[in-house]
């Protein structure tokens, strides 16, 4: 075969003579030892690692079919190949040496096109890489599915400890309900029939609480909960769970007082539902673990960053050293002295996550026997106030009552006969319907004001049912009863073309709220028509006490002030308005006056001021006369009994 | 391709934006840790995905996602896993890219169902080659150019590269690319 045809085939081979002296030397091989010259001593240039001992051509022939290892003196090549004997020469046929070369950091010097085609020493470089690769994928897949296993066991614990907290902490509310419902049956039991039916509310609604722990959390755990952020006021928020907890806080003979920091804004954007519920945890467990002192509700800003910070301190027992790490923690329950506490132990760690959803941050200070404080960092938008909004010292509307026709349909009776108490006790004409078609039915026959409507029935469910009454009447409002839970209901509601809907089972404010939606409302008090009653008490004085607990010492102080100072201000232009016979301007005095005069328990002005109201409402001039010549010694007789609350005496 | 690819597309996203990033994209594709077998051949449809998915999560138009990988691919994920090899392939971007039909025959022996792009070059003077890219695959140029872009910096040879005629059809690609180097003084 013609020298460069071998030369294409085999990239390093070279040839010698009979004395062992190069003759012929490849390009390639050449190009890996330059300045290695025709008739050079193959000695010279190679120490041939194997066959050992070769010195002459003797020695060489005798060993012609052993594989050659060579090493160039130099050390810059290695080859590997074997000797073929050509007539009286020797031709050498080979390839890189690549382990020697790669052991002795030589093969950067190598290219590719050094190699035979046919050579595999590349290929088991190649394969050597890819199987290092390999075994990284396996790695990686080894540690994913390890995260994974560990993942799934932390999750299948925390679903058997959820069971098994949820089935108790539900089973104890319930077997109260039972029991005192069961008693309330024997006729023997008459004489504690209030004490039954108290228990069975109580527990009912601690059943009730136990529920809403377990949907709220595992609606967390899902991430399916997100923060609804709306406008509202900061003292709405804060009063308003003063107001809820005060009862148990008086109960217990505990100070519960908020103060909100003056250079705090009066509005925010935020989810005030979930704002509440936090608070409303924090103040019960406050009031829970205090047995003497006071629980305070605090509201500022937090220098540098203006976040708002909200914090509810007590005087209680404190939170021992060991218990403050783990009290965030779900299932958590309270030790004190040798026994646990009862309870889900879901509430704070249900307030740390709504607290987390807003991008806040909850922490406790304590120390046992000197109280705890339960600080809460949101990161809230201040907010502009909607129009309309005027003084704080407006008051909570009055008791609620409606009038109009509300057909309720649910397949359950027992709801049926509870929605219809509710309902006919907020003064509604109700009638029931107990399937879709019975509703339909009746809705053809009668003109109804409102629908409440179960969702889920048999045969014709609520949603059916609501379509084919709006086929019948398109304005009539429908609101969805239901028990699901999730996210967006009013939108999923909406577009099946209900007004609005409500969570089962029904709470008083939010059934209250819908209604004012739909129905006109009128005040269950005396009709403002007939003059007060004289006999009415100037002052009542536990109103003055409450407010005096709620707000504190000092607040009250300033408030009382400013009420005083505004009463005496708002009759004189009360009256100034009615020399010009301006009956507006006369009504929105009387109006705003009877709300603050309310706050502080002044019954007999607010009955006055109400009848001056609703008389200029219906533009009876007469009928003002007597009630606005009163008003002035009315209002004088009560500003003095603010003053000095201990004064006794309710008439002027 | 071979999940190869899909390993050095998930080492460029997580070695540069973290590896909550890439599960992100790896969601999107719809794909997760299985489609990272590295000696397993997958179905051009999920690779394309892949490189969809990052270009969206990086904000970057696919073909300029394709230019970044090319230039990652061949500065920083081949030398890693395949260091010796690519070292034999050649010592400088030209030499390299003679050798780079060489390569992708020795790799399609340990990979059976390889099909990679042939490159067939001519030398038209000592500092400028010609190098005609052809694929069975379309789209995949932009890839080429940052390969091609990242030669430069695994030589330290400052090069530029046009590209002379594009062409694209069923049958694949066909990209004629022109490359001179350049002397800074």
């Amino acid at each position: 075969m013609k020298t460069d045809v071998l030369d294409q085939v085999f990239p390093m081979q070279f040839r010698i003579d009979s004395k062992l002296d190069l003759t012929h030397l490849s390009p390639r091989l050449r190009r890996h030892l330059p300045g290695v010259d025709r008739g050079t001593p193959l000695l010279d240039v190679f120490t041939i690692h194997r066959p050992q001992g070769i010195r002459t051509n003797a020695d060489l022939c005798r060993q012609i079919d052993a594989i050659f290892l060579l090493v160039a003196r130099d050390h810059e090549i290695a080859l590997r190949g074997q000797v073929l004997e050509v007539g009286d020469s020797f031709r050498f046929i080979g390839m890189p040496w690549l382990a020697w070369m790669s052991r002795h950091d030589r093969d950067s010097s190598l290219e590719l096109t050094d190699f035979p085609k046919f050579d595999s020493q590349m290929d088991q470089q190649f394969y050597l890489a890819t199987q290092q690769s390999m075994v990284r994928d396996l790695e990686a897949l080894n540690a994913e599915l390890h995260v994974l296993r560990e993942a799934e066991q932390d999750a299948s614990r925390m679903r058997s400890d959820f069971f098994a907290v949820m089935s108790h902490e539900m089973r104890t509310p319930l077997n109260g309900v039972m029991s005192a419902l069961s008693l309330l049956r024997d006729p023997r039991r008459i004489a504690d029939r209030d004490r039954l039916i108290e228990i069975a509310d109580v527990s009912a609604n601690q059943l009730m609480a136990v529920i809403n722990h377990a949907l709220d959390y595992s609606k967390i755990d899902a991430g399916a909960m997100e923060p609804e952020i709306d406008t509202f006021r900061l003292e709405d928020l804060i009063h308003g769970v003063i107001d809820v907890a005060m009862p148990r806080a008086q109960e217990k003979e505990l100070d519960l007082q908020s103060r909100i920091d003056p250079n705090v804004p009066s509005h925010f954007e935020g989810d005030f539902d979930k704002l509440r519920q936090i608070l409303m945890n924090l103040v019960g467990n406050a009031i829970k673990y205090t047995d003497a002192g006071s629980v305070t509700v605090t509201a500022d800003l937090e220098p540098g960053t203006g976040r708002l910070h909200l914090e509810v301190s007590d005087t209680g027992c404190g939170i021992a050293e060991n218990q403050r790490s783990e009290i965030f923690r779900p299932y958590w329950t309270r030790v004190r002295g040798d026994h646990r506490e009862a309870g889900t132990g879901l509430g704070l760690h249900i307030c740390q996550r709504l607290v987390q959803l807003m991008e806040g941050e909850i922490d406790v200070y304590s120390r046992p026997d000197a109280g705890s404080r339960f600080v809460v960092m949101l990161p809230l938008a201040v907010a502009v106030p909607p129009p309309g909004i005027t003084t704080p010292a407006e008051t909570a509307l009055p008791a609620a009552a409606f009038s109009g026709c509300v057909l309720i349909v649910d397949d359950n009776e027992t709801n049926l006969l509870l929605g219809e108490m509710i309902l006919e006790g907020l003064g509604l004409t109700v009638s029931r319907a107990t399937s879709g078609r019975e509703a339909i039915g009746l809705a053809e026959n009668q003109y109804l004001d409102l629908v409440l409507m179960d969702i889920a029935m048999p045969d014709m469910d609520g949603i059916e049912t609501t379509q084919k009454l709006l086929r019948h009447r398109r304005d009539l409002p429908v609101v969805a009863l239901t028990a699901h839970v999730g996210t967006d209901l009013a939108g999923f509601y909406a577009s099946r073309g209900f007004s609005g809907y409500l969570r089962k089972p029904l709470e008083h404010e939010a059934l209250v709220g819908e209604l004012e939606r739909w129905l006109p409302r009128h005040h269950l008090h005396t009709e403002y028509s007939d003059p007060p009653e004289p006999d009415k008490e100037l002052l009542e004085t536990s109103t003055l006490a409450l407010l005096k607990r709620r707000v504190g010492q000092g607040n009250f102080e300033r408030i009382r002030g400013l009420f005083l100072s505004e009463t005496e201000r708002r009759i004189a232009l009360m009256l100034a308005a009615w020399v010009r016979r301006d009956l507006d301007a006369v009504r929105n005095h009387a109006h705003s006056l009877a709300g603050s005069a309310g706050t502080f328990g002044c019954e007999r002005l607010v009955d006055e001021l109400r009848a001056i109201e609703h008389a200029c409402s219906t533009h009876e001039c007469e009928r003002v006369i007597p009630l606005i010549t009163g008003i002035e010694a009315t209002a004088s007789a009560t500003l003095d009994r603010v003053r000095n609350p201990a004064q006794g005496g309710s008439n002027p | 391709m071979y999940g190869v690819i899909h390993s050095a597309l998930k080492q460029m996203v997580v070695d540069r934006h973290g590896t909550e990033c890439w599960q992100r994209l790896s969601s999107a594709a719809g794909h997760g840790q299985e489609a990272m077998l590295t000696m397993r051949p997958y179905d051009d449809a999920v690779t394309l995905s892949l490189i969809e998915a990052t270009a969206k999560v990086l904000d970057l138009r696919v073909e300029e996602a394709l230019r970044v990988f090319g230039r990652y691919w061949i500065i920083d994920f081949a030398p890693g896993s395949y260091g010796t090899l690519l070292a034999h392939t050649g010592h400088d971007t030209f030499s390299f890219l003679d050798n780079l039909n060489n390569l992708h025959d020795r790799i399609a022996t340990a990979f059976a169902e390889f099909r990679p792009p042939v490159f067939t070059v001519e030398r038209v003077s000592p500092d400028t080659m010609r190098v005609n890219y052809h694929s069975t695959r379309q789209g995949l140029t932009p890839f080429v150019v940052g390969l091609l872009e990242g030669m430069q910096d695994r030589f330290d040879e400052p090069m530029t590269v046009t590209i002379e005629a594009e062409e694209t059809g069923e049958h694949g690609d066909h990209t004629t690319f022109l490359l001179r180097r350049r002397h800074e003084d």
